[in-house]
């Protein structure tokens, strides 16, 4: 009996490392190749940074790659604020109102994301007059904004009124004990929201190739396009870094999360969920 | 400020934007589902969606590759969840989020690394030559766009099926054994109920982003896969606004539906941050 | 503290976000911008950097891949362009939509660079020389391995469809030109507008189906031959030297049934705000150290003829960039065939895809 469980445990671990080897082949791939110094993908010339200098010389990536940053940012920002203010807002809704406007708000979140590109695509065409990098954003924010609200507004309806009150009997104004009381307890919801944001407009790629301007690309929409092309040199770079980057943005949330959990905290929340196993 | 009637006004400027920027766009293309080009009411882009042969096939095969992708996610995610649950790891948190890290490299790269991999010279057929077999013909078919699939929608099942297994009860699954139950039947009675949420929740995850791809299917079927969301994109991008809208009312029916009916609100996407 | 921590977070993000949205605002303002809508890849990238420091003026490119793309997002009504570049049939339907707008060949000294000859063929689409500027022009033929081909089998376009070269053959992404093959299989003209023929082209297309490796367009199917992928490609003739160049096995031929003859062309939208930084423009690309430029940046037949005379013999005498003067008159051009019958290729192009 021993035996055969060490023998599945084993098994076990061997399927674990199947799967591992499945999803990280294409990530090792590219990274491995960023220092390939042959041009051909397929056969090995030596250590080199070529493909490095090649990006950071080829201004229609690097482009690309600002443009990727800053739109993600800016909608992140945009919907964190809008969809903040507007949680207040709703919570002093009746309950059938808010459910209502929130199931609105989700739509794109369910939606196939062509039929919301589409949809804004031909609403611009029909209402604006071009489609700029303002259209762009716009979209971004309509993209992301579920995201806040979902990790937004439930905080907030956790939050114990009587907090607010007590402030405002000790004379603080209503702005002042929102900044001192409410938002600190809404902040990880706050946070969470605003990265959430960020990732998926980062990595969208329908949305935008409906709705750019004339002379925009995001990362996506740009390889999209390339395709025609073939796969070009800089794409391995490029892939290499952004691995590393998303991957030290992640430890970065990792630590700050620990960190700003109060001691036991994590422990609480998961016995909560009812997690003993 | 909180819960008085004065407050609700915070929330107008997000009901503005609610009210321009998604309802007015769905009115917009439904406005255009249902006329011709000359403004004029009709059906006929609506059945011409559901009825035109091309169409017909191209959701036929839609159909077959979404889901034979969200049946290969699901077989492969299952196990794995269940395994990933056994290890004596101290943080199943870091763990389960290193098999979601690779979906953060831009996805567009993800299926360019593929295609490295799957191409008539590529990497696969470079190792199957060193070891003296025959070539593989994967890139630019259909397998090959189920594999992208698989690959580009995986975390999604693994996700919801892993938060659902993991916090199963270990007592009740040591009350099946004690009351004489054996592997087999404690899974099928105890565990795969429990755990069905979250499988439910996996294949809405896999299969809606899955049938109205179409990226996924230009970047890696070379040209030969029509599946109903390059059906849609052909149609805007050459212009056919008011078939196209139509296609894409039906494929937005569709989705909604099948989003009600298994209760799935789409919020699994908070999982993907640790 | 950890309050602190998270405020100051929370700050810096916001901080961060709207110091990058201010980016682009203070960026664009800095230089004039010429908005160009090109096919991919089609004009030498150091081109614009040139323009820019002689002129000040930043083009700004958008690509796309087939004719048909263009002409739906250029009609469209959300996105506007100072100048476009496209094939000789797109051209002629943007002339009679009335969507270009007259050139002032005056601000285009550097027009007199046009060999005569394009000028003729570039009357074929421009019919009073009003609205365009050629490009570059070229021949449609076949590409392919010389060590695991036949070149007995290359001379026809039958070879495409014989099955013998099964998943190793790469056809065009481009409706007009994929059907170009079967109709010259099929001895018929390749401006039919006669559906029974267009059907029976179709046909043929959907049972080859199965013998093709991928439908791609320029530089992605050179790249398939170049890296070994794959062994015929139907493509333009000039993408062939740079093929050469990169891999010595290959070798480029027109099938003795015939080929067409195509000239891509610039001309200026009807609303653009800049006409004279795009005659400007134009002017700068018809000079002849810039066509040169781009000549040797992909290697397309140019029209400029003080390019041509400035080259060697050697290239000169490469029939599979200056195709031969033979080849050229019995070609076909491709000709804008009416919104119904062009309809109805974009039906027969998504069944032949889905099929």
């Amino acid at each position: 009996m021993t035996k055969m469980k060490k023998l599945s445990s084993v098994l076990q671990k061997v399927y674990i490392g199947i799967i591992f080897t499945f999803l990280y082949a294409p990530v090792v791939l590219m990274i491995v190749l960023s220092f390939n110094g042959s041009k051909s993908a397929y056969e090995w010339g030596g250590f080199s940074t070529v493909k490095y200098e090649a990006l950071f010389s080829n201004a229609t990536i690097m482009e690309a790659l600002v443009t990727t940053v800053i739109l993600a940012f800016a909608a992140a920002a945009i919907a964190t604020i809008l969809g903040t203010v507007a949680s207040v807002g709703l919570l002093s809704m009746k309950v059938k109102a808010r459910n209502a406007v929130t199931a609105v708000s989700n739509i794109p979140l369910l939606n196939a994301d062509i039929v919301t590109g589409v949809s804004l695509m031909l609403f611009f065409a029909a209402f604006v007059t071009r489609m700029s990098s303002t259209t762009l954003l716009i979209s971004h924010v309509t993209l992301v904004l579920p995201y806040v609200m979902l990790n937004v507004l439930p905080k907030l309806m956790q939050f114990d009124v009587s907090v607010y009150h007590a402030a405002l009997d000790l004379g603080a104004s209503p702005a002042k004990a929102f900044f001192k009381v409410v938002l600190p307890d809404i902040f990880p919801g706050l946070l969470t929201g605003f990265l959430l944001a960020l990732t998926i407009s980062l990595d969208d790629f329908t949305i935008t190739y409906f709705t750019k301007g004339q002379g925009l690309n995001t990362l996506s929409t740009l390889i999209y396009t390339n395709r025609i092309r073939g796969i070009l040199p800089e794409y391995y770079a490029l892939a290499a870094i952004m691995f590393i980057g998303v991957l030290l943005l992640i430890l970065v949330m990792q630590i700050v999360n620990v960190r700003s959990v109060p001691k036991g905290g994590k422990e609480k929340e998961l016995s909560k969920k009812g997690n003993n196993y | 400020m909180l819960t008085n009637k004065k407050s609700i006004w915070l929330s107008g400027p997000y009901l503005v934007w609610i009210a321009g920027f998604i309802i007015l766009p769905l009115l917009v293309i439904l406005y255009y589902g249902l006329t011709t080009q000359e403004g004029s009411f009709t059906l006929k882009n609506i059945i011409g969606a559901v009825t035109d042969t091309t169409n017909l096939k191209a959701t036929f095969l839609t159909i077959l590759l979404a889901g034979g992708a969200t049946l290969i996610c699901l077989f492969l995610a299952y196990p794995l969840a269940m395994f990933l649950t056994k290890l004596n790891m101290k943080s199943k948190t870091s763990l389960i989020f290193l098999f979601i890290l690779p979906m953060w490299m831009n996805f567009m790269l993800q299926m360019v690394a593929i295609n490295v991999i799957l191409e008539e010279n590529g990497i696969i057929n470079g190792i199957l030559a060193a070891i003296g077999a025959k070539k593989m013909h994967v890139a630019n078919t259909y397998t090959a766009v189920l594999i992208g699939m698989t690959y580009d929608y995986f975390p999604f099942m693994l996700l919801p099926i892993y938060n659902t297994v993991s916090k199963i009860d270990g007592d009740l699954v040591n009350a099946s054994h004690d009351l004489g139950a054996g592997h087999i039947r404690t899974f099928f009675k105890v565990i795969f109920p429990l755990s069905l949420p979250g499988v439910i929740s996996g294949i809405t995850m896999v299969f809606i982003p899955a049938i109205s791809d179409f990226a996924i299917s230009e970047m890696l079927g070379g040209g030969m896969t029509l599946l109903i969301g390059n059906v849609v994109e052909m149609s805007f991008t050459k212009g056919l606004y008011h078939s196209g809208s139509g296609l894409a009312l039906i494929l937005m029916a569709f989705v909604l539906l099948s989003s009600l009916l298994t209760g799935n609100k789409g919020d699994e996407g908070g999982a993907l941050i640790p | 503290m950890k309050k602190n921590l998270k405020y100051t977070l929370l700050t810096v993000f916001v901080l961060l976000a709207v110091l990058v949205s201010a980016i682009p605002l203070s960026s664009c303002s800095s230089a004039e911008k010429l908005y160009l809508f090109n096919y991919g890849d089609y004009i030498d990238p150091d081109v614009y950097e040139l323009f820019e420091e002689e002129y000040g003026i930043r083009v700004v490119v958008d690509e796309y891949a087939a004719p048909e793309d263009m002409y739906a997002k250029f009609t469209s009504g959300t996105a506007s362009y100072d100048l476009i570049c496209s094939s000789d049939y797109m051209i002629e339907k943007l002339i009679a939509g009335g969507y270009l707008s007259e050139i002032d060949y005056e601000n285009i000294p550097n027009f007199s660079n046009i060999d005569e000859n394009q000028k003729n063929a570039q009357k074929s689409f421009d019919a009073e020389l009003k609205y365009t500027v050629p490009h570059f022009w070229g021949t449609v033929g076949l590409l392919y391995n010389t060590e695991t081909v036949d070149a007995e089998d290359v001379k026809s376009w039958d070879v495409l469809f014989s099955g013998e070269y099964s998943g190793r053959i790469i056809m065009p992404n481009s409706e007009r030109d994929a059907m170009f093959t079967a109709l010259k299989k099929l001895g018929y003209d390749a401006n039919t507008k006669e559906k029974s023929e267009l059907d029976a082209a179709a046909a043929l297309l959907k049972e080859q189906k199965k013998d093709v490796q991928a439908y791609l367009l320029d530089e992605a199917a050179r790249v398939k031959l170049e890296s070994g992928n794959a062994d015929i490609a139907v493509i333009y003739n000039g993408e062939a030297y740079l093929a050469f160049e990169n891999n010595d096995k290959l070798d480029f031929v027109i099938p003795d049934e015939g080929t067409c003859i195509w000239q891509d062309a610039f001309a200026v939208p009807k609303d653009t705000k800049n006409k004279a930084n795009a005659e400007l423009f134009l002017n700068f690309l018809c000079r002849e150290d810039i066509a040169k430029m781009n000549f040797e940046y992909i290697y397309y037949s140019t029209p400029n003829k003080a390019v041509t005379a400035s080259l060697d013999a050697e290239i000169l005498a490469e029939t599979a960039i200056f195709p031969d003067v033979a080849v050229y008159h019995d070609a076909e051009v491709f000709k804008y065939l009416g919104k119904e019958i062009e309809e109805y290729y974009a039906e027969l192009w998504k069944a032949i895809k889905s099929s």
